[in-house]
């Protein structure tokens, strides 16, 4: 797409337009930059460094060396946040892509309830972490919550919630779920409103059932707009832990909901080890990292292909 | 009581004005920063402002840090910064012997007085806030507390029973006895282990001993079975977030909490508390023992002396029998010095309601939790093999070995 | 079945899924606001409907802590916050879109950056900064670090770069200068991704809870997020009612300004995507 617009817009026109070079552009990117510098890269190498340290904010850091990395790699608890995480990270992602599409489908849809529906599935979104948190750990008692309530009225047995490892994960999953999914949802909304009435109205009158255009036009159409979601619901939840910490369910039980960025804050402010949890933000630095390059790399892919 | 406070203030203004270097002297303003919110963080604020009000030298100024972890991650990044968060720092027990290890706590025992105010307090309070006995003290107890136990008379007397058993062997026939006759788990087991310590070390066993954790010794192994067998039978139920709600709705008979939960447990009960709430004491297996837990008061190290004076004098204050008392009635924690307990205002005050006075009377029992500083990590470990055990029904015997060899590397020295 | 009656009845079908949806959606508000009104011996396993309705549950949670003045200190910061991300980005996607420098995929990296950057990691050092500077416990140290955005600068730059070049030529024709064109052009025809740039802006800001939480001790600056995540400290507090009727309290306030401007706050959010 770059290289097309570069085609059209001769760089030479540009130029001649608002100025150019470094001294021209800079006034403009220096807001943004002196506060990355300060506030983002300035900290992250401070963080690079005291990752080889065994810095614990008590006493001067000493170095290290890779020690904090070793201990990292052989360490079953991060193995195992990091597995929790992943699983966190991927299954919210998948709900939001998937169900956040069919909701966008549900939202077109001109029926009596449009209007209502858009802004029920939108409402939580606007509905802050820690509230949302608050709200759903009551209703999440196993003896008496409403959700259990429900359950049972539905003829099924409770569940234990967010008091059981095996569900403890898959609640958190829920309410990151309920809070998450209208961003994406209105988000598929406009790209499917974008799509020219014509060319779904042409497949129609060639006899194609409405999963047939779903499946061979709308949700190819909609690839760019899942790209953008992909990325965004990725990199934010492999770094989200604020449930976590107003859920109080401290990681577990038996390490259950023990995500990440929740790992890191424990080791840096409860046990004492802030040189390991800086050793572990850089890995989850390099790992957001990758994860964006590699879907950059499939991004501009497909954009060839097309 | 108050109009009195005056008088004396007013006179002592008045002895003052003949030193008029005093007299025109400004307040010390200090920090305090704690830990404690809802309920108890209303009472500080009323103590503070009650301090404030009764004398004209220190002015306290109160700072919430959300939680006991809130308050250690802003000492925390005061230390980074080379400028305490504080003046006073409201440290849970398990969390100022870090602390003061390494060099960042004011040794209290130079302080003016500290002799006549540390020999008042209980011995548990002494071997708490100096485990190794050199004479250095870097924290003060402040609000203390230990577990009791917490009943459901009327879902015990439903299986023929009047009260709990005294010791945890006589537990697991009664449970089920409970379970049988009530349809409700006899009782909630935590498995953050404040209780586990106090069941150990009335089993003669240690939690950390020779450098690692000693759950792995017969005496720990028995209470770990114990409660496992309960659990798995069903007649016992794994404490979580809810359990206090639950108990006070006759869903679980009994449970295990601090002294300083009643007011809590008494707000959420309402008009049943009378009736479905009593108190009895932590049961044991071998003699009676009981964990005391809660927090301490700390002044960091690296503030003015002014302020380290000022902060003594709001420590020495609270530390007096009339404030002991103000502040027990309103949050039953356990008071600190012996002198409390001779007051004749605390004693009528005892008799007030069932079970006011049992986690003073557990005292004599109480021994301080573990203070390796190790043992901060070690209990998140500890929660998790139990959860794995009870939740996940894991094998005891592998999962606490397990457990022992992984926790082993934080109580090395550093 | 002819056609026509299978219309129907798929019409039926979407709009009962359409309500039951919206429901379910909309339930834990619901439960949420009888819940603030209830008992707390009413809240688990009795009617949904609250039989007495405890307004002293509001009262409670407004005395005991100035959530007034957390809403107020909350407003502000992140008004401010949006705004000034507003103005760093356009800026920058300015740069970034119209103009041609040495370095410039390095400075668009440098932006994009800060996104895989997991923020709560740099809370010692951002800390050690602020407090350098003497922020602690004042608006600047709840602003400044998030007055940039790196999401924001690639939102608006992609707007930019498929806004028709004919505009840049006309305004050339008129004499406009460089921020004349961005200010009074550019950015009111890219409106929409400026609003959705805002909306996401402002709602990150209203929710963040550690940095406040770790930048401020004093009530005058708490945010209403450190303030409610506060109840929830399982020492202090037992009033499950009190801490609905706190949450409540934080709540309703967004909610109302959401549900009035509906429309438009979907549509902007809707935005944010649509130029990927």
């Amino acid at each position: 797409m770059a290289v097309a617009r570069r085609f059209t817009n001769p760089r030479s026109l540009s130029i001649q337009r608002f100025g150019g070079g470094l001294g021209g552009a800079l006034p403009y990117l220096l807001p943004a930059l002196v506060i990355f510098v300060l506030f983002s890269y300035y900290p992250l190498l401070r963080v690079l460094y005291l990752s080889f340290t065994d810095a614990d904010l008590l006493r001067p850091p000493q170095w290290v060396g890779l020690e904090n990395y070793r201990k990292m790699l052989l360490s079953r608890e991060f193995l195992g946040s990091l597995g929790v995480t992943a699983t966190f990270a991927l299954a919210v992602t998948a709900l939001e892509v998937g169900l956040g599409m069919a909701l966008a489908f549900l939202m077109q849809a001109k029926t009596r309830f449009q209007s209502l529906l858009r802004g029920a599935v939108f409402a939580p979104v606007v509905v802050s972490t820690v509230s949302a948190a608050l709200i759903w750990q009551y209703m999440m008692n196993p003896n008496g919550g409403p959700l259990n309530a429900g359950l049972q009225t539905l003829g099924l047995p409770p569940l234990g919630w967010l008091t059981r490892p095996e569900t403890a994960l898959a609640s958190v999953i829920l309410i990151a779920f309920w809070k998450g999914v209208g961003l994406p949802a209105v988000i598929y909304l406009a790209g499917l409103q974008a799509i020219p009435k014509e060319l779904l109205e042409a497949a129609r009158v060639d006899g194609a059932t409405t999963w047939q255009v779903a499946r061979r036009i709308t949700i190819p159409l909609l690839a760019p707009t899942t790209m953008v979601v992909l990325f965004l619901s990725l990199v934010g939840t492999f770094q989200s832990y604020g449930l976590i910490l107003v859920l109080r369910t401290d990681g577990g039980p038996v390490g259950s909901t023990n995500l990440l960025g929740y790992h890191i804050y424990q080791n840096a402010f409860q046990y004492f080890q802030m040189g390991y949890a800086c050793a572990l933000s850089v890995f989850l630095f390099l790992l957001l990292a990758a994860l964006a390059w590699i879907q950059f790399r499939l991004s501009e892919r497909r954009v060839h292909y097309q | 009581m108050k109009r009195l406070n005056r008088w004396i203030t007013a006179l002592g203004l008045a002895a003052t004005l003949g030193a008029p270097a005093l007299a025109q002297s400004k307040p010390v303003e200090i920090t305090l920063m704690y830990g404690l919110g809802g309920r108890l963080g209303e009472i500080i604020r009323a103590t503070i402002d009650r301090y404030n009000k009764s004398q004209t030298e220190v002015v306290v100024r109160g700072e919430f840090a959300d939680s006991y972890e809130g308050v250690l991650q802003k000492a925390l990044a005061g230390i980074a910064a080379g400028q305490p968060a504080a003046d006073l720092l409201q440290l849970e027990v398990a969390l100022w012997p870090r602390l003061a290890a390494a060099g960042q706590l004011t040794d209290l025992a130079t302080l003016p007085g500290f002799k006549a105010m540390y020999d008042g307090f209980w011995p548990v309070f002494r071997r708490q806030t100096d485990p190794d006995g050199d004479g250095k003290v870097y924290a003060v107890p402040w609000n203390n507390s230990n577990p009791v136990t917490y009943y459901n008379p009327q879902l015990l007397k439903k299986a023929g029973f009047e009260a709990p058993p005294k010791r945890w062997t006589e537990y697991r026939e009664f449970a089920r006895k409970v379970k049988e006759a009530t349809g409700v788990p006899a009782l909630a087991i935590p498995s953050f282990p404040w209780v586990l310590e106090g069941a150990v070390f009335s089993n003669d066993g240690e939690m950390v001993r020779g450098g690692r954790l000693a759950l792995n010794e017969p005496a720990a192994l028995e209470v770990i079975n114990t409660w496992t067998q309960m659990i798995r039978d069903g007649s016992a139920v794994v404490e979580n977030a809810n359990t206090t709600q639950d108990f006070v709705a006759g869903k679980v008979a009994i449970t295990f909490q601090s002294v300083a939960s009643r007011p809590g447990i008494k707000a959420l009960a309402g008009d049943k508390f009378k009736s479905n709430v009593r108190v009895a004491n932590l049961p044991y297996f071998k003699k009676p023992v009981v964990p005391v837990g809660g927090a301490t008061l700390a002044i960091p190290k690296g503030i003015p002396q002014d302020h380290v004076l000022a902060a003594w004098k709001f420590i020495q204050w609270l530390n007096t029998p009339e404030q002991q008392l103000a502040w027990i009635k309103e949050t039953n924690y356990v008071p600190v010095t012996r002198a409390t307990n001779d007051l004749r205002a605390f004693q009528s005050y005892l008799l007030t309601e069932q079970g006011l006075g049992q986690g003073m009377l557990q005292l004599p029992t109480a021994r301080p939790r573990p203070a390796d500083p190790g043992y901060v990590q070690a209990i998140q470990e500890i929660r998790k093999t139990l959860e794995d055990i009870w939740l996940n029904n894991r094998p005891v015997e592998p999962a606490i070995n397990d457990l022992v060899n992984r926790t082993q590397a934080l109580f090395k020295q550093p | 079945m002819n056609a026509k009656t299978r219309h129907l009845w798929g019409q039926r079908g979407l709009e009962a899924l359409s309500l039951l949806i919206a429901l379910l959606f909309l339930a834990p508000l619901l439960w949420l606001f009888l819940g603030a009104f209830k008992a707390p011996d009413g809240l688990f396993g009795g009617p949904l409907i609250p039989p007495r309705w405890e307004w002293e549950n509001f009262l409670e949670a407004w005395h005991s802590a100035p959530f007034g003045r957390f809403l107020i200190n909350s407003l502000i910061v992140s008004s401010l916050t949006t705004l000034l991300v507003g103005l760093s980005s356009a800026l920058a996607a300015f740069a970034l879109a119209r103009m041609e420098f040495p370095l410039k995929p390095l400075a668009f990296l440098l932006a994009l950056g800060t996104l895989m950057i997991p923020g709560d990691a740099l809370l010692i050092p951002n800390f050690l900064t602020i407090r350098n500077f003497g922020w602690i416990n004042s608006y600047w140290a709840l602003i400044v670090p998030f007055a940039a955005s790196g999401f924001g600068i690639f939102l608006l730059r992609n707007a930019f770069l498929q806004t028709p070049r004919e505009l840049d030529d006309s305004a050339r024709l008129d004499g406009a200068t460089p921020l004349t064109f961005l200010f009074r052009i550019l950015l009111p025809v890219n409106a929409p991704a400026l609003s959705a740039l805002s909306v996401l802006t402002f709602l990150s800001s209203w929710n963040a809870l550690v940095w406040p939480f770790v930048a401020t001790n004093r009530n005058e600056w708490r945010t209403a997020q450190v303030g409610l995540a506060s109840f929830n400290n399982i020492e202090g507090n037992t009033d499950i009612p009190v801490v609905l009727a706190a949450t409540f309290i934080v709540t309703v306030p967004v909610l109302l300004v959401y549900f009035l401007a509906q429309k438009w706050f979907i549509e902007s959010a809707a935005s944010s995507g649509l130029k990927g």
